[in-house]
């Protein structure tokens, strides 16, 4: 094992204590919890959408502040939600609302990473450089600290890979290594063609024809004694394995088979990217993938009532209302209600942790344009099934959802919280590529929230 | 015993000592180690409790060592600033971490024992010795040294060096003495802290050495601020073991060989031709041997045939590339901060300073000074890649000098003698380099770190940064220099004449380090960049003799490569043999098989199938190893190629830092999946104009020869009767009417083995 795959648990470099018995370490340990969800679902709000428009509305604040959409109430007394989000409204009692998010990050890739890592990016630079100093996506530390045993990967991210001008950095393995990327899909859950290239042998090449391809290479190596010793190419024969395991299984293969699933269900979900990628989410999930990331756009979007992301601050005269009312919002309104039902009456909602979260929110005051900019200094992000608790509202906001008023929270406590209820603990130190320990979190863990 | 009446100023001590020394009594003190400081009953805070909060392992990284500490209590790392600890263990909440009328109440031994809860669990007994020097600490009233205090100024180790450790012993127990300023020495083999880097050994607290399974290792024994490295070593019995009477071809393999009796390890035996031939052209220039030409070096009865194929593939051109892309790597040769003009520009000066031998002191010399535009004067590509002072301290110092800096940022380097001063006195000579930008063509120029177009390097009159920490403005100096660098025009010369001087052999060092790295598989000292005393190298005189030769040899490296290659240390087989069963990667008793480079792995399918790969921006027929840059062509406005995938999924290094170690060969599972089902492989394999094709028209009824000229192609050899036998028959199969099927399939298989892989 190198140095610098060398996983450390934090705290452990006690008296006597080497890092040999730290496996013996960790179950000694009373802050290791057992985790109390299988799997995460990280739906994530790329553009920032509004802490005012949707779930923190401020119907009191003067003119120029207040959304100009209506307030309504939902299920659960004290959260009330925007009039666009009605089905939203009756599952209210699913979630945690946290409307005290904050930090001051206020561009797109900065944030972002801040949201897909839990850490704090070194400069607020739009150009953060997504390179091997940065912070690894959470998919990538739960495959490092917790991976699967079986076929299915443990970490899945998807449809797309998030951009604004260059790569936004957090969405991959980073200073862990590329064995830890998250699995990569680009294709669209919902194209009918939907399949993945690494899932689907050329045309003239069936999975009988495989075998025997891999009987003639197991003997070519059968003849390699020089490479009998090598723990690198006994390595590289184990992924082998498992790629030939993921190409044949039909459990893995059936995870990914979206067009299995009912018409009806299909519907539920609406003909979207972002639904049939929550339904997808559903099907890894119930398949035993640990982490799923759904990105909700490619860019940050803000400008089109038919695609994008939520970055609406009315540029090219455009305007955020007509936009989030025709888009964002009903998306919104049909995906993620259905995706907690679907996940809710198929007991899958007992453990999986579903997060919903943009890189921030948006201005309480509404520019020249009717629109909204961008607010890292309040958002709401909202959670909700294994390991926290319904129908809860965590923190405040102040009068105009300016400012945290009660119980301000960091990305880093929201990241601290996930792990935990994971199951690992926030303070294992994994290893960068100066061969510094570096803890996986430097959070609390948000424990009012806590189921 | 009331607290007044214990709290004694502990400089009078120290007056008091002078005395003793003067008056002669330095013999009784060292025959009384425990009482060299005069009172076993006080306690020194900068001496006792600081070591304890280290041994204890309060003030790490992962704990309130932590740049934003654990909740709420922040101690400095690794006990770096003395005074910071003082104050926030005893000032900061109002003094509720210590309690001076009931000490054992205090946070700092209730939280330690885990009296209450405590995250970072039991830190000590409470029947400890570390208990009772805190508790009597805070019993004697919490008080800081006045003034100067006795430091410890070395440590002694027993034993001293390197250390072997035979079967059935394994246990040793490590000494530590401290030598104070006064002269005085005191074992203080339970205060020190013992690290290892791997997972060899445990260590007790007062330094008692297990180990658990063979192999080396290197512990770094640290005392208040000063540290050691200490380099054990573990045989395990080894029955087979035999000495062998004829060592080696030159001064390497009497070093190796030196270290291998020792270990009781018998090298394998000398590697085929075939497989020198195989290694040696894939070492050299990234690429296989043909056909034809393994046909020439096997029948070729000349003795010195080795030396000549050495010497003449480093003449050739896919040398001179080859070898350029591993400077690339370092040399950050990439599109998005030099554009594609730039890359250009910059790796035909690398690749170009090689193929016409260009000493590498020169080399580094002209990167250090260069000045002018970044597409005329292309050396100054380096400085463009890297864009502030701290950044072209910190490449300069990792890429030439093996040195990583990164730590000493924020706080003093925890594993290496850097202190902040170093760090920001190192980055002031690069303060002066500024970047004119003549334009930049990015579309939305709202960018700090891409750029289209020309720049000009120029210097101005800043010559100084400031240390962050002190707000001082630190004067220039080389790195760990006592005198600072002249100020005015002449500085970057004065920088580059040091950085390769004969004064700084540290230049050299590095490079040959990094010639024997690239050869070897694994650097002498390892990693390649990280040079450090904590960080010793598995070979010193090996080492030291590899540089000088590198210097003696005028800074050229193919008369280095020529050496290392004439080694036996080379020229071994990878087998594991009885006689050196204990398989450690660091001693060369065989080749540590390791997988090829990407471009490695796509050239050379490219040439045994003669078809091309297609990478954007590249006219066809263009190798992997002869691309350049990263990426010619932006992802989001044209989809990479299968050929640009493969590159990226193997590991190439997308060169964002100045380190070896941002390419990597560790195997994965998308690679697995990319030589198993890619679109670009089965392309490969089935392009109705590959060699397949040819080699049906050549001769369908021949297997025998077919399988022979796969072998070839593929894997370097001929294959043996059994094998020729296997895949004949896989030809002649019954219903295998298809041949090409049959073909392609062996061709896949060929592909996707170890062999054809790994470097063995």
């Amino acid at each position: 094992m190198s140095r610098r795959n060398w996983l450390k648990v934090g705290g452990l470099g006690m008296l006597g204590l080497t890092s040999t018995n730290y496996l013996q370490a960790i179950s000694e340990n009373p802050k290791i919890i057992a985790p109390k969800a299988k799997s995460v679902v990280f739906l994530f709000q790329w553009g920032g959408p509004s802490q005012l428009d949707m779930f923190d509305m401020k119907p009191d604040a003067p003119s120029g502040i207040r959304s100009p959409l209506k307030m309504i109430s939902s299920n659960v007394p004290g959260m009330p939600v925007c009039e666009e989000l009605p089905r939203m409204a009756r599952q209210m009692d699913k979630v945690t609302l946290i409307r005290s998010v904050y930090h001051d990050m206020k561009n797109h890739n900065s944030a972002g990473y801040y949201a897909l890592t839990g850490h704090r990016p070194p400069s607020d630079d739009q150009r953060l450089r997504d390179s091997p100093d940065l912070y690894p996506a959470f998919g990538s530390v739960v495959d490092a600290l917790a991976p699967n045993k079986h076929a299915m990967p443990t970490s899945v991210s998807y449809p797309y890979v998030i951009r604004d001008g260059s790569k936004t950095p957090g969405q991959h393995a980073s200073f862990l290594g590329k064995k830890h990327d998250p699995f990569l899909i680009t294709e669209n859950p919902a194209s009918p063609q939907f399949k993945l290239p690494e899932l689907s042998l050329p045309k003239s090449i069936g999975f009988d024809r495989l075998v025997s391809r891999r009987e003639l290479q197991k003997y070519i190596d059968s003849q390699a004694r020089a490479l009998d010793f090598s723990t690198q190419a006994a390595g590289m024969d184990a992924y082998y394995d498992k790629a030939l395991a993921m190409l044949h299984s039909p459990y893995v293969r059936k995870a990914f088979a979206l067009h299995e699933e009912p018409q009806a269900i299909r519907d539920e979900y609406g003909p979207s990217p972002y639904g049939q990628s929550c339904l997808l989410a559903r099907r890894l999930v119930e398949a035993g993938t640990k982490f799923v990331t759904v990105y909700f756009s490619p860019s940050i979007g803000g400008r089109s009532k038919t695609d994008g992301g939520w970055d609406t601050h009315g540029f090219s005269n455009t305007r955020m209302y007509e936009i989030i009312k025709a888009y964002h919002l009903p998306l919104t309104d049909l995906v993620v209600p259905t995706f907690l039902n679907d996940l809710d009456r198929r007991g899958l909602l007992d453990e999986t942790l579903v997060v919903w979260m943009g890189e921030f929110g948006r201005t309480p005051k509404i520019n020249a344009n009717v629109s909204r900019d961008h607010w890292p200094q309040c958002y709401t992000v909202m959670l909700a099934g294994a390991g926290v608790k319904s129908g809860y509202v965590h923190g405040a906001s102040d009068k105009h959802a300016a400012y945290p008023a009660e119980d301000p929270v960091r990305p880093d406590d929201i990241s601290a919280t996930l792990f935990h209820i994971l199951g690992i603990s926030p303070s294992t130190e994994v290893m960068d590529v100066n061969d510094r320990p570096l803890p996986i979190s430097n959070g609390k863990v948000i424990s009012n929230i806590l189921a | 015993m009331n607290q007044q009446e214990k709290q004694k100023p502990i400089s009078s001590k120290v007056g008091a000592y002078k005395v003793f020394i003067m008056l002669g009594f330095i013999s009784f003190l060292l025959l009384k180690p425990d009482t060299v400081f005069g009172d076993s009953d006080s306690v020194s805070f900068r001496r006792d409790v600081m070591a304890v909060l280290s041994k204890a392992g309060c003030n790490m990284g992962a704990c309130h060592g932590n740049k934003n500490g654990k909740y709420g209590f922040k101690l400095s790392l690794r006990g770096e600033n003395p005074t910071f600890d003082f104050e926030s263990i005893t000032s900061e909440y109002d003094s509720r971490r210590i309690n001076k009328w009931i000490p054992e109440a205090s946070l700092i031994l209730t939280k330690a024992t885990t009296e209450l809860a405590h995250e970072g669990g039991r830190r000590f007994q409470k029947d400890s010795k570390y208990y009772q020097i805190l508790h009597d600490w805070i019993n004697s009233g919490a008080k800081d040294d006045d003034g100067e205090w006795i430091k410890p100024i070395d440590l002694q180790l027993s034993p001293s060096e390197s250390h072997f450790i035979y079967e059935p012993d394994k246990e040793i127990s490590i000494r530590v003495t401290a030598e104070f300023a006064n002269g005085l020495r005191k074992d203080v083999s339970d205060m020190a802290v013992y690290e290892t880097s791997n997972n060899l050994v445990k260590i007790s607290d007062n330094g008692l050495v297990t180990f658990l399974q063979p192999g080396e290792t290197t512990i770094i024994i640290r005392y208040l601020d000063i540290q050691k490295p200490l380099n054990l070593v573990f045989v395990p019995r080894n029955e087979n073991y035999q000495e062998v009477s004829k060592i080696g071809q030159n001064f390497i393999d009497t070093h190796i060989y030196k270290k291998l009796v020792k270990l009781k390890q018998t090298p394998s035996s000398e590697c085929s031709d075939a497989t020198y031939l195989r290694r040696v052209s894939m070492d050299l220039t990234g690429l296989p041997p043909t056909p034809s030409a393994i046909d020439e070096f096997l029948n070729n009865n000349d003795p010195d045939k080795k030396h000549k194929l050495v010497i003449d593939l480093m003449e050739t051109r896919e040398f001179s590339e080859f070898w350029a892309s591993k400077w690339a790597d370092l040399l950050r040769v990439e599109e998005k901060v030099l554009d594609r003009k730039g890359v250009r520009a910059f790796y035909q000066w690398i690749q170009t300073s090689i193929a016409t031998h260009k000493p590498l002191d020169q080399f580094a010399r002209e990167i250090i000074r260069a000045r002018g535009s970044t597409y005329k004067n292309p050396a100054t590509n380096f400085f463009r890649a890297n864009r502030t002072a701290t950044q072209r301290a910190v490449a300069t110092a990792q890429v030439f000098l093996g040195t990583r800096l990164q730590c000493a940022e924020c706080h003093n380097h925890p594993f290496d003698k850097w202190t902040q001063n170093d760090y920001y006195s190192w980055a002031s000579a690069f303060a002066s380099i500024k970047f004119k930008i003549l334009q930049n063509n990015r579309r939305d120029g709202l960018d700090k770190n891409e750029f289209i177009g020309e720049q000009v390097l120029y210097d101005n009159d800043q010559y100084s940064i400031e240390n962050p920490t002190s707000k001082q403005l630190m004067a220039a100096r080389v790195l760990g220099g006592k005198s600072n660098l002249p100020i005015g025009s002449n500085r970057k010369s004065a920088l580059a004449e040091w950085l390769v001087s004969s004064d700084n052999k540290q230049f050299a060092r590095v490079q040959a380090n990094r010639i024997w790295s690239h050869l070897m598989g694994r650097g002498l000292v390892e990693p390649v960049d990280d040079f450090r005393s904590t960080n010793p190298p598995s070979h010193p005189e090996l080492l030291d003799n590899l540089t000088d030769y590198f210097i003696d040899s005028g800074y050229q490296i193919r008369p280095l490569i020529a050496l290392i290659i004439s080694s036996e240390a080379y020229q071994r087989s990878s087998e594991k043999i009885p006689e050196n069963i204990f398989d450690d990667p660091i001693n060369y008793a065989r080749n540590i098989p390791r997988r090829f480079t990407g471009e490695q792995i796509l050239d050379a399918q490219s040439q045994a199938l003669m078809v091309d790969v297609e990478f954007n921006g590249y006219a066809p027929g263009t190798r992997a190893s002869q691309i350049p840059g990263v990426m010619a062509i932006r992802t989001r406005s044209k989809v990479p190629s299968g050929g640009d995938k493969f590159l990226k999924v193997f590991g190439k290094s997308q060169r964002m830092l100045s380190t070896d170690e941002e390419r990597t060969c560790d195997p994965n599972i998308t690679q697995a999946f990319q030589l198993i089902s890619s679109p670009l492989i089965h392309k490969l394999i089935t392009d109705s104009d590959n060699i397949i094709n040819q080699l049906i028209q050549e001769g369908e009824s021949n297997h025998d020869r077919l399988v022979e000229e796969l072998y070839l192609r593929f894997l370097s050899r001929r294959p043996q009767p059994s094998e020729r036998a296997h895949f004949s028959d896989y030809l002649n199969k019954p219903g295998k009417t298809q041949l090409r099927e049959a073909i392609e399939d062996i061709t896949w298989s060929l592909i996707n083995s170890k062999e054809f892989l790994f470097r063995y």
